[in-house]
């Protein structure tokens, strides 16, 4: 149960990320913002080029420098990188249809995002790819006592399976037993000891993601509350006019919002593909979606809700199946979690629009 | 040509079934003023409902399974207006659009994952042929005929609901679509006026479902996907929100246009997925009104003539 | 319908005018099962180059079906209607094999599919359906044999409840399992899904023996990444859906044995398969999977049909040939007078170690 409870939560975080993108432009202009998915998507391929092409993780730094850096810059890339298309997006999209009906600007939402998935479907191809996982070095043993197969060696600088950098001068490649011929060859090279590198735990990719969004939380809230540019966001979502009227120059506001929900989401999405193991252009439709209504069910318009909403959803898309399964013996009942999403958001709907955290608004006739 | 000609009545096949969807949709999004991003659901609903229905046909003859199935595609959708349009009256906008896709969706996975004995379940189900036996010989006259089953289709749900905009019930929907709190001052029931729309609109889109389930011969859940809404949405964004003439202008443009580019190299036809929304944005940021705008083909006429007169 | 001719005769119109022998070929060359469709084309293009040199010319026309059933049944309309062809070979996942076939049967096309197993396939697509690879009764059969032979009782079937492949060779798997005295639980995922921590937990605490996973790559290989050590270094056995080339990447690090029943082994000591898998490496620059061996060995069968019809753009003509081929090739004999038109063929089990490597040879259920 604890597993369960715990896979829950950790999916809750991500979708906490994206929901507070969601939360912050609708509580600003009043749109949801259908591309948001797409943000988080285009974050996570940054972050998967930048992982696998730039190979920060092989240079020649004092272990576990390489690999943290590696994942900071594939994270800021992400995150910038999202950011920038949300205000793109913005200027190009939805300013023209920010007067118009809620209708016409809820369909261009929607068009957004078909045309940046399928976009993506053009560049990058349809089909999933691996995701870079984090990997460390775990010292095997020395050079002499060791036998085993599936080994690297290592000198001074890392290396990789069958590559030759500059300065290193024979690699145990996957699968070779290192025989006597083989660990006089390494010895003569240099080489001690023997490493292996393998992925890190799950145990720290979740707690990453966790960490993470208690690092972000705080510094959101700090952004809003605190600082000017927060103060200007709260005020154009409380009322525009009247913001305009204060000398406030919406636009940039509207665009910093933007970029906020977009930096956030950039994060979540290399969480969640590297959690997952995979990233593809139609990574961000679902998690976008469910992302979406952790929103509305923690409150849409207000942070802590979103955060909320997405612990809380999460964790019910992992304890309602269980619970159902062990109570009335439904076996399939993990299936229907995305059904269980949908209903809980229609529940919600119909019962307390406003969410968990939202605040009653009352309709002006 | 054989071919070209199974072609082009395939792809008026297609057109009657979207324009019934879109006017359907068109009732309910552009008469009565309720967002909604479910329709695929009720699509789905009235397809399986006909397969079910068919299935249960035993030896009763070919046409009366086939009419019976509609009606019963018709009653299922109808039922699946009717629950979700109540929980849902109370909801307006943005709010409404989504818990209506959320609705779409459910009704999707549901069947994705329902037993594979009992309606196929992912692994789609074959619709048996009730009305004729289709061999390569017959291909086209199978065609034709469910062509003008089709085109009747289509005439009498065009004409019922011009009709039914035209009388008191349709005006009275009107009015709550404008302005709901003046609407129930007036004494109009807004409820009912709505809940009456999205049980004709799901009951419509619950027979062009039928009609698709028997032509296509197999369904699969994943042919009612929310890409399909979205497509519905543009053909009446493209026609005119409030129009029904647009309706089926609007199918005939986006099936015609899907079904040529799906002829075209690889290379072009690709870039649909991507050209279909973007006309959609550009459509409703520039001229939300489509083609007709609330005016049908006879408006349209008329004003021509007498500009040229 | 004049001017809508008029304005779209733009685009052209084949299948007009022009009357040879057109082969259709339907393989998901992007999507989910990308990798299955480029093989399966690689194998075709060696195919028919080998044939060009013997003086045989096919005219192929490729489709991609985007590893989504609802386009392939299009793609087979398109194919049927538009670029008139003769006979189609495709597609990979029995899901869209047995759209393609329905529509193929209701026009009166033959269809060979290289690599589709499930067993329903050529009874629903009627004579002129047929396929050159083992069905899944034979595969189902295979890996739970396998796994009684290593003693492994207690089981688990992880299946993917929206591929009709996976479900059916879950059903076989379980027929012979527990007739050979093993249980089997079963845990169900959607192909799509990323998602897999609950799966696997509910594996996990089960406790088993082996896994056996009947769905594709894809998913397959990230639930295995994702699963980590909670499944303890479980033995996992695998269907032919799992030989990809991206399964090793996918799998990344993992201490569990890894085995799966295929087609083809590139290194199998057989000396035809190692002529071929020397001229697809020299060519493609990786070695061959099944699907490519499965993609030369269908253009084959269906040139050694063509051979021995009189008129081959005569589909029932064509189709009875194809019904009476005996054709060794080489992914082994492929034998198509049997009743249900699925070959009686060997199967090999293949191990997952840094790539992916021939282990034995189960001889075909005689």
């Amino acid at each position: 149960m604890l597993d369960y409870l715990l896979n829950g939560l950790a999916l809750g975080a991500i979708f906490a990320f994206i929901a507070l993108g969601y939360t912050m432009v609708y509580g600003i202009i009043k749109l949801i913002n259908f591309a948001h998915g797409e943000f988080f998507m285009f974050g996570a391929f940054l972050g998967f080029f930048v992982l696998r092409d730039l190979g920060i993780d092989r240079l020649p730094l004092p272990q576990p420098l390489p690999i943290l850096l590696s994942y900071l810059v594939a994270l800021s890339a992400a995150s910038l990188g999202a950011g920038t298309l949300a205000v793109v997006t913005e200027r190009v999209a939805y300013r023209p249809v920010r007067r118009a009906s809620r209708i016409a600007a809820l369909i261009t939402a929607v068009c957004v995002s078909l045309i940046l998935q399928n976009l993506a479907v053009k560049a990058w191809g349809a089909a999933p790819r691996a995701y870079p996982q984090p990997r460390e070095w775990t010292d095997v043993g020395a050079l002499d006592g060791t036998a085993e197969a599936n080994l690297y060696a290592l000198t001074r600088f890392e290396t990789t399976d069958g590559t030759v950098t500059e300065n290193e001068v024979r690699v145990v490649a996957a699968g070779e037993p290192i025989d006597d011929a083989m660990r006089e060859r390494l010895r003569a090279a240099g080489h001690e000891r023997v490493y292996r590198q393998v992925q890190v735990g799950r145990g720290w990719t979740r707690g990453f993601v966790l960490l993470a969004l208690a690092l972000w939380a705080p510094v959101l809230w700090f952004l809003v509350k605190r600082t000017r540019m927060g103060k200007a966001m709260r005020a154009v979502s409380g009322d525009t006019d009247a913001a305009r009227l204060m000398g406030i120059d919406i636009n940039r506001v509207i665009a910093w919002t933007f970029f906020l929900g977009a930096f956030v989401a950039g994060v979540g999405g290399v969480a969640y593909c590297v959690s997952y193991g995979k990233v593809e252009p139609l990574t961000g439709f679902l998690p976008g979606m469910k992302a979406f209504i952790a929103a509305v069910i923690g409150g849409i318009g207000s942070i802590p809700g979103a955060i909320v909403g997405g612990l809380v959803l999460g964790t019910a898309e992992s304890l309602i199946p269980y619970a159902l399964r062990e109570g009335l013996g439904w076996e399939a009942a993990f299936a229907w979690k995305d059904a269980i999403a949908f209903a809980l958001l229609i529940v919600i709907l119909v019962f307390k629009p406003t969410g968990i955290l939202g605040k009653a608004v009352r309709e002006k006739v | 040509m054989s071919s070209e000609l199974l072609f082009w009545l395939n792809l008026l096949v297609g057109v009657g079934i979207y324009t019934l969807l879109a006017a359907s949709l068109n009732l309910i999004n552009g008469s009565a003023g309720m967002f909604h991003l479910g329709h695929h659901g009720f699509w789905a609903l009235g397809a399986y409902g006909a397969t079910w229905m068919t299935l249960q046909g035993g030896s009763l003859s070919g046409p009366v399974v086939y009419v019976s199935s509609l009606i019963f595609a018709m009653a299922i959708a109808a039922l699946g207006g009717l629950s979700i349009g109540i929980p849902c009256l109370r909801l307006r906008g943005d709010y409404l659009a989504i818990a209506t896709l959320g609705f779409g969706e459910i009704v999707r996975i549901a069947v994705q994952n329902s037993p594979h004995d009992f309606l196929g379940g992912s692994l789609g189900i074959q619709v048996p042929r009730v009305l004729m036996k289709v061999t390569p010989k017959t291909l086209v006259a199978f065609r034709v005929l469910t062509l003008s089953i089709v085109a009747v289709a289509c005439a009498a749900a065009i004409v019922t609901f011009r009709n039914y905009l035209r009388s008191m019930p349709g005006r009275r929907l009107l009015a709550v679509a404008q302005d709901e709190t003046a609407a129930g001052l007036l004494g109009i029931n807004p409820t009912r006026s709505k809940v009456l729309a999205f049980v004709m609109g799901s009951a419509v889109a619950g027979l062009a479902g039928g009609l698709y389930a028997h032509y296509m011969g197999g369904i699969n859940p994943l042919n009612f996907n929310f890409m399909e809404m979205v497509k519905i949405f543009l053909i009446i964004v493209l026609g005119g929100m409030g129009s029904l003439s647009g309706c089926a202008v609007g199918a005939f443009l986006v099936v015609a246009t899907e079904q040529l580019l799906n002829r075209a190299p690889e290379a072009i036809a690709s870039w649909w997925q991507v050209l279909f929304p973007l006309i959609l944005a550009i459509m409703i940021i520039f001229r939300p009104q489509g083609i007709f705008g609330r005016r049908e083909i006879r408006d349209v006429w008329r004003s021509w003539r007498r500009r040229t007169a | 319908m004049k001017l809508g001719s008029l304005l779209f005769g733009l685009v052209p119109l084949a299948g007009c005018g022009e009357d040879h022998f057109k082969v259709g070929i339907i393989l998901p060359m992007t999507g989910n099962n990308a990798t299955f469709g480029e093989e399966s084309w690689n194998g075709l293009q060696l195919a028919l180059d080998d044939l060009k040199a013997q003086g045989v010319e096919f005219d192929l026309k490729l489709k991609d079906e985007k590893s989504d059933p609802q386009t392939a049944n299009v793609q087979t309309k398109t194919l049927i209607e538009n670029e008139g062809v003769h006979v189609i070979l495709g597609s990979v996942a029995s899901s869209s094999t047995l759209l393609i076939m329905l529509v193929a049967k209701e026009a009166g096309i033959p269809v060979i599919t290289p690599a589709s197993t499930n067993d329903t396939l050529t009874e629903k697509g009627g004579p002129l359906a047929s396929r050159i690879c083992f069905n899944d009764t034979f595969q189902g059969a295979v890996l739970a044999n396998f796994a009684l032979n290593e003693g492994w009782k207690r089981g688990v079937a992880v299946v993917d409840q929206a591929q009709v492949y996976s479900t059916g060779l879950a059903e076989n798997i379980r027929k012979v399992f527990e007739a050979g005295g093993g249980t089997l639980a079963v845990e169900y995922y959607s192909s799509g899904d990323t998602d897999f921590a609950n799966t696997i937990q509910n594996v996990a605490n089960q406790r088993p023996q082996v896994i056996f996973f009947s769905g594709y790559y894809p998913e397959g290989g990230v639930m295995i990444r994702q699963a980590g050590d909670k499944w303890k270094g479980v033995p996992l056995v695998g269907g032919d859906g799992f030989d990809s080339p991206e399964l090793p990447k996918l799998v990344g690090d993992t201490n569990a044995a890894i085995f799966l029943s295929s087609h083809f082994a590139a290194d199998a000591p057989d000396p035809m398969v190692q002529d071929f898998a020397k001229r697809y490496e020299k060519r493609f620059g990786a070695p061959p999977g099944a699907m490519a061996g499965l993609g030369y060995d269908v253009l084959m069968v269906l040139a050694d049909a063509v051979k021995r019809c009189k008129d081959p753009k005569d589909p029932e003509a064509l189709g009875k040939a194809i019904a009476a081929t005996k054709y060794k090739g080489i992914t082994g004999l492929m034998d198509l007078t049997t009743p249900d038109r699925t070959p009686m063929k060997d199967a090999v089990i293949v191990r997952v170690e840094g790539g992916l490597k021939f282990h034995c040879v189960v001889p075909a259920a005689k």
